[in-house]
């Protein structure tokens, strides 16, 4: 299954919009709200204008049914001479200013009723001013002139102008009044739609956030399958690999052993016959000697004649050619043995433990304190972690680096090897430095090759000390890198983990 | 050792059984040396003069082009009349198994050829030595 299909499947388009849609919905929401407010606040102000309306019609009224009481309290005096009648209209004359002002009041802002109202006050002066001037005549005895003023119709007429004027405003109120409770009713209309609307999105809302979050979970959930499906891939792969690794190694473990064995068989036979032509040379050239003498003075043959000058090159020349052949061979035999040894480890099955490092590189430095002396060297242990892994490969590494760095010191200053450690997350870091030889840049790589060596080859050595300790520290689940300037020294940096991946696991050299 | 024993030498490799034969026979041991360079014909003679009178010693090597040293040791072991015949495994492997193995199917002595001609000589002549003062049972 390829990664790359799996991941875009993943990619949820409509998902990336929720959080817009959401702010959307939300936006939408609050402008219903304000809507509503504003609309509650416009019918507010309808109903204090309606309020204001009634007021004005009721002041009219007031004003109206009090100037007719005034009337009919002037006409029953002028009628009668009963005080009782003219005591009704005196009650009136001080509350009747206070009926103006309070009409006056209410019309404010109504330009139609200000009208009006500048139309009617003249009257109304008028007609207190006519009131006021009958019963004055009344009173001084002059009842006729009273009465003719009563005839002249004025007051009549002032009280008709000021009928038609109060139900004029009246009217203007009644229309403005029906006016207000349609605009009201609408108002209600509106805001009840609009309440409506908000429902209706809100639960539309709620609706598309369910299906958002539905698909969410949709595509979590497949997510989480594919995921799933992944790893178990994924992990059938690595266990493939690992087997097939497994097995290659085994098939080079196996190779290695069979083919260095099979390499010494021949070499017992060179090594063997060689030997033997060395014993035959010696017995040949013995013979040749005693045969020469024998020849030369007659008498028998002697073993311990000695050569003559001639013979005695050629059998140098023979001990030189064998020699070689036998350094050869010998030679030969530690590589194949080196090779064995390798092959060997990687078949040993670790055992990890808990190892002290301490303790573990201080014996090894209390071994190597002779070897130290020897070279005017000084081994200082710094703190190390412990950690748990095999102790008989820590011990190889580490006792393989300790030796090469006692073997590759300068002659020309004091040998001071320091082995420092730390952790660092879940690995532990141990970094073997000395003030040695170093490393040429060139050579970095090749000192960790089997049967590779740098600089100056004035050691005895087969060049696979590293080689066995990059392939104990690999198996550690390690690695090792070296750091060095040529002339100042080399530090060895040993990473393994601190715990074993797996326990008890088999890995490959 | 007894001059009726008859040495075999079980060895495909015909340069390390000439090595060897003229060890032993450096050694000062006389008893004659049968030498076969494969498996089945050696167990051949070996099931032929296991009945005989003849007491033998096996030199074995575990190497062989036909068959493991390992499968002859076992027929030997599980073979009635062969079964008390000393077998020395002489070999170039060192494997810690394959000698543990050799030993649990009842070899007698286990020896790894040296590529230092010196020690495989001295080898040898140990096992002359050896051969000197081992007892052969008779067979039956």
């Amino acid at each position: 299954m390829q990664l790359a299909p799996l991941v875009s499947r993943l990619k949820p388009a409509r998902l990336r919009e929720a959080p817009l849609f959401l702010g959307g919905a939300f936006a939408v929401l609050i402008i219903v709200v304000l809507a509503s407010t504003a609309l509650l606040g416009l019918s507010q102000r309808l109903l204090n204008e309606i309020d204001a309306g009634v007021r004005i019609q009721q002041k009219a009224n007031d004003v109206l049914v009090l100037l007719r009481r005034m009337e009919s309290g002037q006409r029953g005096y002028l009628l009668t001479g009963d005080e009782d009648f003219v005591s009704a209209y005196r009650e009136s004359v001080p509350i009747i200013p206070q009926a103006l002002a309070d009409l006056n009041n209410e019309i404010k802002n109504n330009p139609e009723q200000e009208r009006l109202w500048r139309e009617l006050e003249p009257v109304v002066r008028k007609k207190l001013d006519e009131m006021a001037q009958t019963i004055r005549l009344f009173e001084s005895g002059d009842r006729d002139a009273a009465l003719n003023l009563v005839r002249s119709e004025a007051g009549l007429r002032y009280m008709e102008d000021i009928r038609r004027l109060t139900q004029d405003m009246k009217d203007i109120q009644a229309r403005q009044l029906g006016e207000h409770y349609r605009d009201a009713r609408r108002q209600e209309w509106l805001l009840i739609g609009v309440n409506l609307a908000a429902i209706s999105l809100i639960i539309i809302i709620g609706f598309i956030a369910i299906l958002i979050v539905r698909r969410a979970n949709t595509a979590m959930t497949k997510a989480q399958t594919v995921l799933r499906d992944v790893n178990a891939e994924l992990e059938a792969n690595v266990a493939a690999r690992t087997a097939e690794l497994k097995q290659a190694n085994e098939e080079i473990q196996k190779f290695a052993y069979i083919v260095s064995h099979d390499l010494r068989s021949p070499l017992v036979n060179i090594m063997g016959f060689t030997s033997e032509l060395e014993t035959l040379k010696g017995e040949l050239f013995e013979r040749m000697a005693a045969l020469q003498q024998s020849h030369s003075n007659g008498s028998a043959p002697a073993l311990d004649a000695p050569l003559n000058e001639k013979d005695q090159v050629l059998a140098d020349d023979f001990d030189e050619a064998l020699s070689f052949i036998k350094a050869s061979i010998t030679k030969m035999d530690r590589l194949i043995n080196a090779v064995l040894v390798i092959s060997r480890e990687g078949n040993r099955t670790l055992r990890p433990e808990e190892v002290d490092m301490n303790g573990l590189l201080t014996n090894m430095s209390d071994a190597m304190a002779h070897q130290a002396q020897e070279a005017d060297a000084r081994i200082d242990i710094g703190p190390l972690p412990s950690l748990t892994s095999d102790r008989l490969a820590l011990e190889q590494i580490f006792s393989n680096l300790l030796d090469n760095a006692l073997k590759y010191l300068r002659p020309d200053a004091a040998g001071h090897i320091r082995v420092n450690g730390r952790t660092e997350g879940n690995k532990v870091v141990i970094e073997v430095e000395d003030n040695g030889r170093g490393i040429d840049p060139k050579d970095r790589e090749r000192v960790f090759e089997l049967f590779r060596r740098a600089g100056p080859q004035d050691k005895p050595g087969e060049g696979m000390g590293l080689a066995h300790v990059r392939a104990l520290v690999r198996r550690l689940d390690g690695v090792i890198t070296v750091k060095s300037t040529p002339g100042e020294g080399s530090t060895f940096v040993v990473t393994l983990p601190r715990a074993p991946l797996s326990s008890s696991k088999r890995m490959p050299a | 050792m007894n001059n009726a024993v008859t040495i075999v030498m079980i060895e495909d490799d015909e340069g390390h059984a000439r090595l060897i034969e003229k060890n032993i026979v450096r050694a000062g041991v006389t008893n004659p040396i049968v030498h076969f360079s494969n498996g089945s014909t050696a167990l051949h003679y070996l099931e032929q003069n296991g009945q005989s009178a003849r007491s033998l010693l096996v030199l074995l090597d575990l190497n062989l082009p036909d068959m493991t040293g390992i499968d002859i040791l076992q027929k030997l072991k599980n073979d009635e009349g062969l079964r008390r015949a000393p077998v020395i495994v002489l070999t170039t492997t060192d494997d810690k198994r394959e000698i543990e193995r050799c030993y649990e199917l009842g070899c007698n002595v286990y020896i790894t050829k040296p590529v230092e001609y010196e020690h495989f000589a001295n080898a040898i002549r140990q096992l002359g030595l050896f051969f000197s003062v081992i007892q052969v049972p008779e067979s039956a």
